[in-house]
Order: C-alpha cells, then sequence, then structure tokens
C-alpha cells in the first residue's frame, strides 16, 4: 500500500488539485482514494497497470466531492430557487495533462528538458541542439523516444 | 519523404505529423488503412497538447499518507511486504467517529487480531455466522418467551390470546446505533433494531440523505469490517429491513450504510457513508 502511495502519491493528489483547485479537499479525495483502493483492492485487476485503476478511482472521488459541493450549494440556494448543477468532472485533458507531465518528470535528465523546450517552449530542434551542445540526431531521438514514453504513460487513462 | 501504404509511421513521422506538419502521401494512405498507427498518432497528439498546457504537479502533505494509515488502521508493521495486497490491517471507518483524528495509530485492537490467513485477504464477503443468540435473549428478557423461531411464532400467539391483556404485543426494542458520517458526504442516521411480536428481528435505518446515484446498503459487521453481513438495500431515507434469525450482534455490533454502485458486484463497495455501534437496549445480553 505504501509503495503504491508512494508511486501514484503525487499522480493522484495532482489530479485532485487541478480538479479540486482546493488543497484540504484535494488531500481529503486522495486519501479516500487510496482508502477506497485498499478496501476495493479485490476488484484490482494486477495485469493492467496500477496508475489507470487508481486514476479510475479518483475520477469517481471527484465526482462525489463535486456532487457533495453540488447539493451544499443546493442547500444554500435553496431560497433563491436557483440550481446550478453543471456536472463536473475531471475532464479527459486534464487527465491527459497531469499524466503527462507526471511522466515528463520521471523521464529524468536530459529527455525531460529536450521535450519541454521542444513543446513546451516550441523551440525548433535545430536550437535546442545548439544550446544543449548536442547533435541534432541525438536531439531528435530524445524527441522520438520521450514522446513515445509519454504516449505509454497515456495508455493509463484509455484503459 | 519515402513512405509507402504498407509501412507503419516512425517515431518521427508521428511527431511530426503531432506537431502539426501535413503527412505525407504516404503516411496519409497508411494511416486510413492502419487503426494502430491512428492511436498512436493521436496519443501523440494528445501527448504534444498535454505537453503545451502547463499543469502543476503538487506532492501530497505527509498528513495525507498518515490519514491514509489512520482510516485503514494500517499499522507500521515490519513485516509489511511490498504490494497493495501484502499489508496486515484492517478496513477501518471507526465506528462512531467519523473521520475524526482522535484514533492511536495501530490502535483499533482488531488491527492485529486478525490470523495469518486473512492478513493478505480480508475479506468483505459475509462469512458463515456462528450460532448464537444474544438477541433472543434479550427479547426474553424483556418479558417475551422466545427461544426459537417456531417458539416465538407461539409466543406471539399466546401472547395475543392468553394473556389476558387488552394491549397487543409490542415490538421490544433491541438496540439503537448512531450512524456517524464517514465520508465528506456527511451523511448520517441511526438505525434501531426491535424484535418483533413474532419473535423476527428488524432494522429500521434513517438516513439524512437518500442516494443521489446507485444505493446504499445496509450492513452488520465487526468492527475492522472484515465481515460482513448485508440486510439489504436503502431506498429514501427510511428503510426498514429484516434481520437474519440467529445472528450475533456480539460479532457484528456495527451498523454499516454503504455507497453501493449499480456494478453487480454484491460485495462492500469500500465506502462507508455512515456507521456505528449498536448499544443494546436493557444490557440484557452483556457478556
Amino acid at each position: 500500500m505504501r509503495e503504491a502511495y508512494d508511486q501514484h502519491g503525487r499522480l493522484v493528489f495532482s489530479l485532485c488539485m487541478a480538479a479540486l483547485s482546493n488543497r484540504q479537499d484535494a488531500e481529503d479525495a486522495t486519501q479516500q482514494v487510496f482508502t477506497r483502493a485498499w478496501r476495493s483492492r479485490e476488484t484490482y485487476d494486477p495485469t493492467r497497470p496500477l496508475g489507470g485503476w487508481l486514476t479510475g478511482i479518483t475520477r469517481r472521488v471527484v465526482a462525489d466531492t463535486f456532487a457533495a459541493r453540488d447539493r451544499q450549494r443546493q442547500l444554500v440556494d435553496a431560497t433563491s430557487g436557483q440550481h446550478q448543477r453543471e456536472d463536473r468532472q475531471l475532464s479527459e485533458q486534464v487527465v491527459d495533462r497531469v499524466l503527462v507531465h507526471e511522466a515528463l518528470e520521471r523521464l529524468g535528465p536530459p529527455q525531460d528538458e529536450i521535450l519541454r523546450m521542444a513543446f513546451v517552449q516550441d523551440l525548433p530542434q535545430g536550437q535546442i541542439a545548439e544550446r544543449l551542445g548536442m547533435p541534432l540526431g541525438t536531439v531528435k531521438s530524445h524527441v522520438h523516444r520521450g514522446l513515445a514514453r509519454l504516449r505509454a504513460a497515456l495508455e493509463v487513462n484509455d484503459g | 519523404m519515402a513512405e509507402t501504404a504498407e509501412r507503419h509511421l516512425t517515431e518521427e513521422d508521428l511527431a511530426s505529423i503531432a506537431a502539426g506538419q501535413a503527412p505525407g502521401p504516404g503516411a496519409a494512405a497508411h494511416l486510413r488503412s492502419c487503426p494502430d498507427c491512428r492511436l498512436d498518432l493521436d496519443r501523440t497528439e494528445r501527448v504534444v497538447s498535454a505537453l503545451a498546457a502547463p499543469v502543476s504537479l503538487h506532492e501530497p502533505s505527509a498528513d495525507v499518507w498518515a490519514g491514509i494509515e489512520r482510516e485503514l488502521g494500517l499499522r507500521q508493521d515490519p513485516h509489511a511486504g511490498p504490494g497493495l495486497a501484502a499489508v496486515p490491517g484492517a478496513p477501518e471507518p471507526a465506528g462512531t467517529s467519523g473521520t475524526s483524528a482522535e484514533t492511536a495509530p495501530g490502535g483499533h485492537g482488531g488491527g492485529g487480531t486478525l490470523g495469518a490467513d486473512d492478513a493478505g485477504t480480508v475479506s468483505f464477503l459475509p462469512r458463515t455466522q456462528r450460532r448464537r443468540w444474544p438477541v433472543i435473549t434479550a427479547a426474553a428478557a424483556a418479558g417475551l418467551v422466545v427461544g426459537a423461531v417456531g417458539a416465538a411464532v407461539v409466543a406471539g400467539l399466546v401472547g395475543q390470546g392468553d394473556s389476558g391483556q387488552d394491549t397487543p404485543p409490542q415490538p421490544v426494542a433491541v438496540g439503537e446505533a448512531v450512524l456517524a458520517p464517514v465520508t465528506e458526504r456527511d451523511v448520517e442516521g441511526r438505525a434501531e433494531m426491535v424484535a418483533e411480536p413474532d419473535g423476527a428481528l428488524r432494522l429500521t435505518v434513517d438516513v439524512s440523505e437518500g442516494p443521489q446515484e446507485g444505493y446504499y446498503e445496509v450492513w452488520l459487521r465487526d468492527e475492522q469490517a472484515s465481515r460482513l453481513i448485508s440486510l439489504g438495500t436503502v431506498s429514501g431515507q427510511t428503510t426498514t429491513l429484516p434481520v437474519p434469525d440467529g445472528v450475533d450482534l456480539d460479532r457484528f455490533p456495527v451498523v454499516d450504510v454503504s455507497q453501493e454502485e449499480f456494478d453487480g458486484d454484491p460485495s462492500h463497495s469500500g465506502v462507508t457513508l455512515a456507521a456505528g455501534a449498536m448499544t443494546r437496549s436493557g444490557d440484557a445480553t452483556a457478556g
């Protein structure tokens, strides 16, 4: 359990932060994700990535948290008769972003830095090579291998 | 470019197309016919657009892990091996304290009492219950002659016919429980168990809020939530459920209301909304 938490705590917490934008709520939600995971561990299929399973639980906890917030707001708004129930959840884009950036951090140097330069700062690869004093071919191959690894990280979001 | 329709896209193709360059004619033709490459390209595009959108990663504070340990009653066990299933301990929504922090780490008493067989497989499935009859004893102590189901029915009839009193037999309170909220949804409630004149036990559960999605299920369980008996589902805010004859309330003292999904999985979802230990009426069965 500790291992699962050490490996995926940041991912789960970052997902919760991205969705809930409130540290306390995100901490509560993260705690719920792992306690729920533990209690329903019999449903975990060990042949599947643990991160994907935890991401699925995170989605449900986030949805529950939004639902709880909505209900609270409804209580508050009950007198004004206003019901604003947008069904907010952890969107695919947000999950993608957190998964990708989390995996990016794990890539380690120099690949993470090269990918940042190429896709965050949008620098041409020739310029990256120049800056890092690396052959262009090396930069290219880091970009390609890095993208492939990040792509693999997304698979956990695709069930 | 020298792509042919038969060749899968290279990483270079994927990177350049995802970065916005038009695929060459060979790559375009191949993409039309190869779902694998389409998936790879789709994912690469998602990676590229995810990279372009900044997001901040956050490390959870140490409180979060402490909270998880506390809620699950996990102990800092030197024997604990790696992996999800190897940590001994019991799922433990504290009986009456919700998620509050009063519980000492490794406390709960029950955490260490699980047998070796239970360590990796703490089960949510109801086990066969041993047969003891404290509930019936409670009813008897309260003045009803019931010892077994058949006798209970007779007792009910006797009570109506021969007692010489005008008042029909009333259900006798067996116990009640305050159901403290466990999740931040703050569902709370109370439960009351009665023995009907015919000896049948019923549990009436009131919850502060009915299910918004999925459904609630009511359980009797032990403190560690390692053994559970499902009593049935809750619809609306007040539900009365039959309790199986012969249930040993010493072994299953806690009333637990869980959030369940329509997933066809009959076991406890692991999400306890509210729970509380039952206080027996009259304490007739203590010991």
